[in-house]
């Protein structure tokens, strides 16, 4: 019987038996005892354990939301470092809608370089800014967002309407199951103008090597070609008039196969320019009055009184001078007016051409003629490319390599029907002005034993016959060390020679830089004159560097020769 | 409609319960009893030799139910004649609990359609997997026609349940019971009064009506820890703490209850499916909750019904008697204040009951916990 229903027996009815006859009443209490003992014993259990499984339950959860906490607060500092990356990188980024080309974020860098604020770039899409075709860029957004397409170049348009040359590298990324590009764009503009300065310079190094050696080659032949025709002149009385206007004609040709020769050189590698410290001013004024002698178009001058002066091969700018105002002229065949204009110009960084910062003139010349079609605007400098019949392709990729051995530019803007303008930087010169050396034409004779070191037997004849015509005793060698023994002879004999020639090279054989060397170990007092048919040598420019007194590009004739022996002789130094 | 009741125990015998007598042969005669004496071929041979043309179905218990009373050991006895209702019985047995879902289509299938108006099915309690069985049933019943029934007990012993038919028990038995006629009116309701405590659990490992792991614990440690001293008397006692599912995304629950126990891979066996990923909540009763459920029950049966009913079979769940011990009798007579006192009255207690679980619709579900009750009219 449950305890609590007996101690109420006993406590009520003294007794713990229950009165006889209720036996099977008291029994049904009892169990309802034992039944809500039971009963409340489960329930008081499971409140416990459950109490239990909340309080482990509410552990659990708070460590979860500890965690839970540490983790947003982690992919917080991620998600602002993720977007500081974005947003503070160098490289220009844009995200794009792949179904309407919206843009959905862009860089500070992005802002920067179209020149819009991020508001505005999030009003734009992709076709407000790539120039191309609407239809082609779905295409190619398309074949991105299809992992087809990675990596390419194209034009965007800034908001000031500058286009620029633009490579993007773009990756298609999924964000709130949308697809966008995620895209890393870089400014290829002046990168891909340097490639192609690189590739023309390339162009021109190639041809070099080639047009040097003709042009070396050419002008031996030359020398002994204009060096006879001088010496017949010489020997023809000048009755007979129409043999000397026969030789004059060949004479004259022979000079125009010289500046032929001349500009295959400018191409030559290492070849510089013979500079000299002067104004542009009667150089452009000169070179373009010249040439357009008996022509319909006019030049009209701008030139700036104050310009900076500048170190320049005369001739060779003479050359670009004479290439563009032909052009020009040949651009405006019925008449017109060729505008060239010199001004002083201080670039800074940003200038373009580029060019080290700095103190520059700059050459316009402007010519009303056709125009050059946009397609051959970025081929006129390549050698040989011309569009005119009788042209040979030669005259701006010299003008382009004479300007960049001057380190200065060259650049050019054209409109089909409206025009052609040239812009040509050259760096000013910090140095005067030098006076020019007045020409000297009549022959001046002189005495003396000269050695003349030459492998080309006519070069030699030449030569010879030369030194013979001013009174000159010549002696040959054939290359450097038959110069050398014959040098070293002669002292020995006590019979020196009083000057040596020689040639710079010598196919072959010692040329004259290494021959010059060990010359001036036997004669210390050696006086040496170089002579070349790389007329562009810097040797020929730097002669005196070398141990030469002075320097003679072949082909010559035999007043220039004179001139100079006479110099040398009297212990001149011509520089 | 007229009715005769009848009990069997051993005291007494045989017994009339009431006033009803009938005149005329009963159609169907309802027996439920105490798993020893239905096995008794001298008592199921009383029967059949007393309704020689009814057809006699009938199961085991857990309990009986006749009038207000709940017996134990018992056989109570319901023969039933419609006036303007005819009846259709099928009998089919269950090799395997797999087949659940197909016995329910096969025998939904045996039974006619044309003119049939409700389905009431009588199981083995043990053999059987009751939602796939609804399920089946569901599946191959016009979607007028709503199921009502319950699982065979055996007191609490979840050892061995039988389903009578025609005089025969059948261990492995599935009895369906097919009413047809336009004037029989049925009502129907289940309702349970178990309410949800402590923390939601996820099934994290079941297999059908196997349940193995809640929130990857061993279930069985689960219910053991929250029983204590009681977890010796499993798998009955754990019919103290019932699963409360949530269903429809937490719009409503099942409950389903303990059948059997795994010692050797800690698995509980319910008698309805647990499905996995699903969430979980234990449940306890309080006696005043209970009642009100058989009442809640009986009077959506009265709203379903539209009328009062003339005669209506009780099936609640063993785990309701075990926590109502003496005051069990209280649900009973809870259902018979709202039908009125003189409307015949008989039922058992089940392993599962099976019952439309929405108002006003014939979807068929099955239930553990409840008190279900079917009610018969005829107009």
């Amino acid at each position: 019987m449950n305890k609590l229903l007996k101690r109420q027996l006993k406590k009520f009815l003294g007794s713990e038996i229950p009165p006889n006859g209720y036996e099977s009443l008291f029994e049904a209490i009892s169990d309802a005892y034992d039944a809500f003992d039971s009963d409340r014993q489960l329930m008081e259990r499971s409140f416990d354990m459950s109490s239990q499984e909340f309080n482990e339950v509410n552990r659990k959860l708070q460590r979860e939301i500890e965690q839970h906490t540490i983790t947003e607060q982690k992919l917080r500092e991620s998600e602002q470092q993720l977007r500081d990356m974005f947003d503070e990188h160098s490289s220009i980024m844009l995200l794009i809608d792949t179904q309407n080309g919206v843009i959905v974020d862009a860089n500070k860098s992005a802002q920067k370089f179209y020149g819009y604020d991020h508001q505005q770039l999030l009003n734009m899409s992709i076709y407000d800014i790539n120039i191309m075709k609407k239809e082609t860029l779905r295409h190619l957004i398309n074949d991105v967002a299809a992992f087809k397409e990675n990596c390419f170049v194209v034009e965007h348009k800034l908001s000031t309407g500058e286009i620029r040359e633009v490579e993007v590298h773009s990756t298609p990324i999924t964000i709130n199951g949308k697809i966008l590009l995620f895209s890393i764009i870089h400014d290829v503009t002046e990168r891909r103008q340097i490639q192609e300065e690189l590739i023309k310079t390339r162009k021109l190094e190639s041809i070099g090597i080639l047009a040097g050696g003709i042009a070396h080659d050419f002008n031996n032949l030359l020398t002994a070609i204009m060096g006879n025709i001088s010496l017949a002149r010489l020997d023809i009385n000048d009755s007979e008039h129409d043999l000397l206007a026969l030789l004059k004609n060949a004479e004259n040709a022979s000079v125009r196969a010289r500046e032929l020769s001349q500009q295959l050189l400018t191409f030559s590698k290492g070849g510089a320019p013979l500079k000299r410290t002067t104004s542009i001013k009667s150089i452009i004024e000169d070179s373009a009055n010249f040439c357009l002698k008996g022509a319909k178009v006019k030049c009209e001058f701008h030139i700036d009184d104050n310009l900076y002066p500048v170190n320049v091969d005369k001739g060779q700018i003479s050359q670009v001078v004479h290439n563009m105002i032909i052009n020009a002229n040949q651009a405006m065949p019925d008449s017109g007016i060729i505008e060239v204009s010199c001004s002083n110009i201080n670039l800074k960084p940003v200038n373009k051409p580029r060019l080290p910062a700095g103190k520059y003139i700059v050459i316009t010349i402007r010519d009303h003629g056709v125009g050059i079609p946009p397609e051959n605007l970025n081929k006129i400098f390549d050698p040989y490319f011309t569009t005119k019949e009788q042209g040979n392709g030669l005259g701006l990729a010299t003008s382009y390599s004479i300007i960049k051995k001057h380190e200065g530019d060259i650049k050019v803007e054209s409109e089909p029907g409206k025009g052609t303008c040239f812009y040509i930087y050259l760096p000013a010169s910090e140095s005067n002005i030098e006076a020019e050396q007045p020409a000297k034409s009549d022959l001046i004779g002189g005495k003396g034993r000269i050695l003349i070191m030459d492998d080309d037997d006519a070069v030699k004849n030449v030569f010879g016959q030369f030194l013979t015509r001013l009174g000159y005793q010549p002696s040959f060698a054939s290359d450097g060390s038959e110069a050398i023994e014959m040098y070293r002879y002669a002292v020995e004999e006590n019979n020196p020679f009083d000057m040596v020639i020689m040639d710079l090279i010598i196919p072959g054989g010692m040329g004259g830089k290494e021959t010059i060397e060990q010359i001036s170990r036997i004669d210390p007092d050696v006086k040496a004159v170089v002579a070349s048919g790389y007329s562009n040598d810097p040797i020929l420019s730097e002669f005196t560097r070398y141990g030469f007194c002075a320097a003679i590009g072949k082909p010559f004739n035999i007043s220039d020769l004179s001139s100079i022996l006479h110099s040398v002789i009297n212990g001149a130094q011509l520089g | 409609m007229f009715i005769e009741q009848k009990i069997w125990d051993k005291q007494q015998g045989w017994h009339t319960v009431g006033n009803g007598k009938l005149d005329t042969p009963a159609q169907i005669v309802f027996v439920f009893g105490d798993i020893e004496l239905v096995q008794n071929t001298d008592i199921l041979s009383d029967i059949s030799k007393s309704y020689p043309d009814s057809q006699i179905v009938g199961c085991s218990t857990a309990g009986e139910i006749i009038e207000e009373t709940v017996l134990d050991q018992t056989v109570v006895v319901t023969a039933v004649s419609f006036e303007h209702t005819s009846i259709r019985t099928v009998c089919m047995d269950i090799e395997s609990m797999s087949d659940s879902m197909v016995m329910g289509e096969r025998l939904a299938q045996a039974l006619p359609v044309d003119g049939l108006s409700h389905v009431f099915v009588l199981s083995n309690g043990l053999n059987v997997n009751g939602s796939a069985l609804a399920r089946g049933l569901a599946n191959r019943l016009p979607r007028n026609v709503a199921v009502t029934g319950g699982l065979a007990g055996d007191r609490d012993n979840f050892k061995n349940t039988v389903v009578i038919f025609d005089a025969n028990v059948r261990s492995k038995g599935i009895i369906v019971v097919g009413f047809y006629g336009t004037k029989l009116k049925l009502g129907y309701g289940s309702m349970g009064g178990w309410s949800s405590f402590g923390i939601d659990r996820v099934v994290t490992r079941s297999e059908g009506n196997v349940l193995y792991e809640l929130d990857g614990q061993n279930a069985l440690d689960l219910y053991k820890m929250y029983l204590g001293d009681m977890a010796s008397g499993l798998p009955a006692t754990g019919l103290l703490f019932p699963l409360s599912i949530r269903i429809d995304n937490g719009k409503s629950h099942l409950v389903r209850t303990i059948m059997g126990i795994n010692e050797s891979d800690g698995s509980l066996t319910f008698a309805g499916d647990i499905p996995q990923g699903s969430y979980v909540r234990l449940m306890k009763a309080g006696l005043e909750q209970l009642v009100e459920g058989a009442s809640g029950a009986a009077n959506i049966c009265s709203q379903t019904m539209g009328m009062i009913p003339q005669f209506a079979i009780l099936i609640s769940c063993v785990g309701r008697k075990l926590v109502m011990k003496q005051r069990i009798e209280e649900e009973v007579e809870a259902i018979r204040e709202q039908f009125g006192e003189k409307i015949p009255v008989t039922g058992f207690y089940s392993y599962g009951e099976i019952c439309p679980a929405v108002v006003h619709q014939k979807q068929c579900e099955f239930h553990n916990q409840t008190m279900t009750i079917t009610a018969f009219s005829e107009k």
